[in-house]
This record gives C-alpha cells, sequence and structure tokens, in this order.
C-alpha cells in the first residue's frame, strides 16, 4: 500500500514478522518537518517498485510497534524481506539512498 | 524468419528528481543495463513510474537505447517498454521500435519478456531482421 497519511492503527509485531514478500515499515508522523521532507523521496524510489507493501505508521512514545523496531527518530525506515529486516534509513537524504536501500529487498522492475 | 536470444541481464536504476505533476508524483528513473549471453550490450535509458494509493497497481513507461551485439551483429537499436500492474496483475509490453536499428542491426523487429526469479534478472528476446534491399 502506498499511504500518503501515517496510521494511527498499527499491526502487532507478530503480524509485520509473518508479512510475505517485499514490504517497507515507514515510521514517522504527518506533522513532523523531517517526514514531510523526505515523502517526494520514497515516492520516487517507490514508484518503480510496486510490488513492494509500504506501510506508514505514527508513532509515538510508548506505541510497541515503534518501540519493538527501536526506532529513534523520524521517518526511520525498516526494510524487510518475508518479515526479516534488511536494511534501514533514518531521515534520508536522497531517493537514490532509498532505491539503493529497496534493491535489497526487490530487484527493479525494467 | 524468427530467432530467440535468452540470457542475463543487470539493471541499475537512479532516481531523478521528482516531477509534481497534479496531486501525483511521477517518478523518473535512468536506467543503466549490461545485457549477457547472445545479446552482449550496454543499455542506457529513462522510466517514468507512478504507483497508486491501492496495493499493488501501478504502471511504468521506459525507453531504452541498446547498442552492443545479437548474435554476433552489432548495432543498436532502441527499445519500448509499457508495464501495468493490476492489483498484482502483470502485464508488459516491451518491444522493439520500429526502424530504430543501426549498423548490422537495420531491419530489427521484436519482442522481448523480462524474467525475474531469485531476484535475477533474464530476457527471452523474439527477434527478426528484415535485410536491406
Amino acid at each position: 500500500m502506498n499511504q500518503s497519511t501515517y496510521s494511527t492503527d498499527e499491526p502487532t509485531r507478530a503480524q509485520i514478522d509473518e508479512l510475505a514478500g517485499p514490504a517497507i515499515i515507514e515510521f514517522g508522523n504527518d506533522w513532523c518537518s523531517h517526514c514531510q521532507a523526505a515523502q517526494p523521496l520514497i515516492v520516487q524510489a517507490l514508484s518503480g517498485h510496486p510490488s513492494v507493501r509500504h506501510i506508514k505508521i505514527a508513532d509515538g512514545p510508548g506505541r510497541p510497534l515503534g518501540r519493538s523496531f527501536r526506532v529513534k527518530l523520524w521517518p526511520t525506515l525498516i526494510f524487510l524481506d518475508a518479515g526479516a529486516e534488511v536494511a534501514r534509513l533514518v531521515r534520508p537524504a536522497s531517493a537514490l539512498q532509498v532505491a539503493e536501500a529497496l534493491l535489497k529487498i526487490a530487484p527493479a522492475k525494467a | 524468419m524468427t530467432n530467440q536470444a535468452t540470457g542475463a541481464f543487470d539493471v541499475k536504476m537512479i532516481p531523478q528528481t521528482a516531477e509534481p505533476v497534479g496531486g501525483a508524483t511521477i517518478g523518473r528513473m535512468l536506467l543503466d543495463k549490461q545485457y549477457h549471453g547472445p545479446l552482449a550490450a550496454t543499455s542506457k535509458g529513462q522510466m517514468l513510474a507512478m504507483r497508486t494509493a491501492v496495493e499493488g497497481s501501478a504502471g511504468y513507461v521506459a525507453m531504452e537505447l541498446v547498442e552492443g551485439k545479437l548474435d554476433g551483429r552489432s548495432g543498436s537499436f532502441v527499445l519500448q517498454h509499457s508495464g501495468t500492474m493490476n492489483r498484482g496483475d502483470a502485464l508488459l509490453v516491451l518491444g522493439v521500435v520500429p526502424d530504430s536499428g543501426t549498423g548490422e542491426l537495420t531491419g530489427l523487429s521484436g519482442k522481448m519478456d523480462i524474467i525475474i526469479a531469485e531476484g535475477k534478472h533474464s530476457y527471452r528476446f523474439d527477434y527478426s531482421i528484415v535485410e536491406p534491399q
């Protein structure tokens, strides 16, 4: 899913661990300026990877999913292959950074 | 006569500055490919892509200039891609732009399939060359 906003309805860690295929979990908040700045970079890099699920989670103190991934800064992107963390980006500075991490979980389609 | 060439290829996708079009972001990528086997060639291209809010629904178009050798014949040609994914069902139309062949590949026509298995790319290229009259 290519969500436009961060969801406050978060899955459990067990549900994330059971995800099939490639996925990105993005922790952040709609009001976070670092998150807003990163959106075009993430969308740009993801446009070439339609098979990668993109799950945006509104994070905050005490929210269990973010704590289970030890998230400290927003946005944090966790790149998962079949539920296992393969790569992680914190406050990505370029679409290329995101694209290179994406290649670790999904081949380019072209 | 139709010939078939199959082999592996490597692809790098390099994102360029995103161009907002209304409320949508259409991604633009540079393609840098290396074909191996009977198609021994390098390719440079550009891709425009967009994924929707619906999981598994997306589309892309791309053009790439392929330069090298095809079954020993030297030249270049242009491939045109039109790929769609409709809620996970993928359809790719990928073929040679008519009359784009040069050198010993003048008169080339053909269709290509891309196969991705275990993270590796391979191609199947069904082609024919009409010799100049």
